[in-house]
């Protein structure tokens, strides 16, 4: 099981490096680099991790297509591999609509999709031809998506929950090879989670995750009417609020997120493993507290002695 | 001699990172200025991630895109890539920026109406969010609704830009920190006046806008041959602007000829017809003492910085070091 934990979220670039180091000495196998709607722009941050660290791998994304053309993705990649060595990988996906769209990114759901798939293959072709061996997984949650990684070297599943995960494994399970990574990106919280919808950070990112399912995928678990009102809320409050995660209630939060104590994550990662589960990247808030990476990495040690 | 200008060098996307490497890496010892990296359109290294290891890769110097074309990035990326370059340079990054080659934006399907208005939006809008501000903008090119960087402490950028006729010589001389200028000495003369005048009109202090001059630099003292030189001279005649070629004194039957040629079949065949008068018009190449005397003479008609390179070719990190040696000798510096 490869450990990952995401950074770059608000940090000023000293603060990402000084967990980079953290994550890196810990024994942490990659480093994820977040993107928009992060303020600092990912390969720049991936570079400065590359220059203080040693031994982790660099994940660079979520990168939206919508953003960036491929031209200039398969232009980082290649710059990044060229000039510190075969540590990359790349994590494609649509995006944040709501976020994309105050930059003038607004296209619908239909396109974002298409248009993430062709970008797909256009980067792969593109790093291919560079000669490079840079992974490029695509984070997905819907039944499209989650086929569309059947073109990609791997995926990361945008939610916690142990049916669901499984679910999502199951609709590629008998197309995909052993080298696939099957992976999942939960937001993530270590501590006291007695009550999950009390807790800002971890909320909040589980919420977000959950207002951006699809439609399959909420009628699936039954997840539906919950969610549809909490989306409702969110045309006409314009952001994510603890009215909007209040409305979601705790036992849809935890479904789209880990909260839990150090024991309790070394046996959901076992659940994970028992899966198939290759590789577990811990979304924010977990990156956001130096202690959070502390805690990943002391958690890990936890793992790999069981 | 002037001790009133820096040296610098300029590197581009489409150098290869080994010779990147070096020059950020033995910039400071060599007395650089700044490191002005190019941006060739979608060719070679991507652009800011070859500003960040740049500047990882270096201490001291300055260093600055040269410039990034704001119609081709988003906005918000154009604000987010400078507050993280900013981040790792700690007060060494400058930000030059462009409306981009009329040439290499129509390849890229982009047209914009309204260049000067374009490129004065952008700064404007990049300066709110570094500000701090919630922005709402809109433009040809840009569309911001309640963007905002979540900037705590407002961030002083300075922003160069790259320009070439009237008007944007006159808004460089209004809004930006610096102007980065290129073409025959002529036009130069010409162009700096034009900052100068516009910083004046505008109540600043004509000091307060550097003028960074970046030629071709050609040293055919360290085994660049004299043919790369008339290469890239005869690329550079064809794409200047017809009112620039209008300021010259050279024959211009002579760089029509040129100018013909290159469109017609290559650079190569035009380099043909380049003699050395149009060579020195165009380029400042030679010895080095030849170069730094022709650094003077632009320092002499107001330049604050000449930045030396590309092409890189021959024993050319020689080559650099003996023109930085040689401006220090002339100015007493062992």
């Amino acid at each position: 099981m490869r450990w990952g934990v995401a950074l770059n979220v608000r940090d000023r670039i000293a603060e990402t490096l000084r967990k980079a180091e953290i994550a890196d000495n810990g024994g942490i196998d990659q480093i994820w680099v977040t993107d928009f709607p992060a303020i600092r722009y990912a390969p720049i941050v991936a570079a400065a991790i590359a220059e203080r660290t040693v031994s982790c791998r660099i994940g660079v994304g979520l990168m939206s297509p919508l953003l960036y053309s491929s031209s200039l993705i398969v232009q980082f990649m290649t710059t990044l591999v060229d000039t510190y060595g075969e540590r990359f990988d790349l994590l494609l996906g649509p995006g944040d609509r709501h976020a994309l769209a105050n930059v003038g990114v607004s296209h619908s759901a239909k396109l974002m999709v298409d248009r993430t798939t062709q970008a797909l293959e256009e980067i792969k072709l593109g790093i291919s031809k560079a000669g490079h061996r840079c992974s490029v997984l695509l984070g997905a949650q819907g039944p499209v998506m989650i086929k569309a990684s059947l073109n990609a070297d791997g995926i990361l599943l945008n939610y916690s929950d142990l049916e669901m995960v499984e679910w999502g494994i199951e609709q590629i399970k008998s197309d995909i090879s052993d080298t696939f990574q099957l992976g999942v990106f939960p937001p993530t919280f270590i501590g006291d989670c007695q009550d999950i919808e009390s807790n800002i950070g971890i909320s909040l990112s589980a919420a977000m995750v959950a207002i951006g399912m699809s439609k399959a995928v909420r009628k699936r678990f039954g997840l539906g009417e919950r969610i549809d009102a909490a989306r409702e809320l969110l045309k006409n409050r314009g952001q994510i609020d603890a009215e909007i995660v209040k409305s979601l209630n705790k036992e849809t939060l935890q479904r789209f997120a880990f909260c839990g104590t150090i024991d309790q994550l070394v046996e959901y990662m076992k659940a994970l493993e028992e899966l198939g589960v290759t590789s577990t990247v811990f979304g924010p808030p977990q990156g956001t507290r130096k202690s959070g990476v502390d805690d990943l990495v002391i958690a890990k040690s936890a793992f790999d002695m069981t | 001699m002037s001790d009133s200008y820096r040296v610098s060098i300029g590197i581009t996307t489409h150098m290869g990172v080994s010779a990147t490497r070096w020059i950020a890496q033995n910039s400071d010892s060599l007395g650089a200025r700044s490191i002005w990296v190019g941006e060739d359109i979608a060719l070679g290294q991507e652009t800011f991630v070859l500003t960040a290891a740049t500047l990882l890769q270096s201490k001291e110097v300055r260093v600055g895109t040269g410039i990034i074309p704001v119609t081709v990035h988003n906005i918000s990326t154009l604000a987010r890539a400078a507050v993280t370059l900013d981040e790792i340079g700690a007060g060494r990054f400058v930000y030059g920026l462009g409306i981009g080659g009329i040439q290499d934006l129509e390849k890229y399907g982009i047209r914009i109406e309204k260049p000067v208005t374009e490129l004065r939006k952008s700064v404007k809008t990049l300066r709110k969010l570094w500000a701090g501000e919630v922005v709402d903008a809109r433009s040809e090119n840009i569309s911001l609704q309640g963007f905002s960087l979540h900037q705590g402490d407002p961030l002083d950028i300075p922003i160069f830009l790259g320009v070439r006729g009237p008007q944007m010589l006159k808004m460089t001389g209004q809004i930006a920190d610096g102007a980065i200028l290129s073409g025959p000495f002529e036009y130069l003369r010409y162009a700096i006046k034009m900052v100068n005048d516009a910083a004046e009109q505008a109540g600043r202090n004509k000091d307060d806008v550097e003028k960074v001059i970046w030629v071709p630099t050609i040293p055919t003292f360290k085994g660049i041959k004299e043919k790369v030189a008339r290469k890239v001279v005869a690329l550079v005649i064809a794409d200047t602007p017809e009112p620039v070629l209008d300021m010259l004194a050279v024959d211009r039957e002579k760089v029509n000829r040129v100018r013909e040629t290159v469109a017609a079949s290559s650079p190569k065949e035009g380099a043909e017809l380049i003699d050395d008068e149009l060579l020195d018009v165009f380029s400042i190449s030679g010895t080095k003492e030849h170069m730094v005397d022709r650094f003077e003479d632009v320092a002499d008609i107001g330049a604050t910085e000449v930045v030396i390179g590309p092409p890189f070719s021959g024993d050319w990190r020689e080559a650099l070091e003996e023109i930085f040696a040689e401006v220090d000798s002339r100015r007493g510096v062992s």
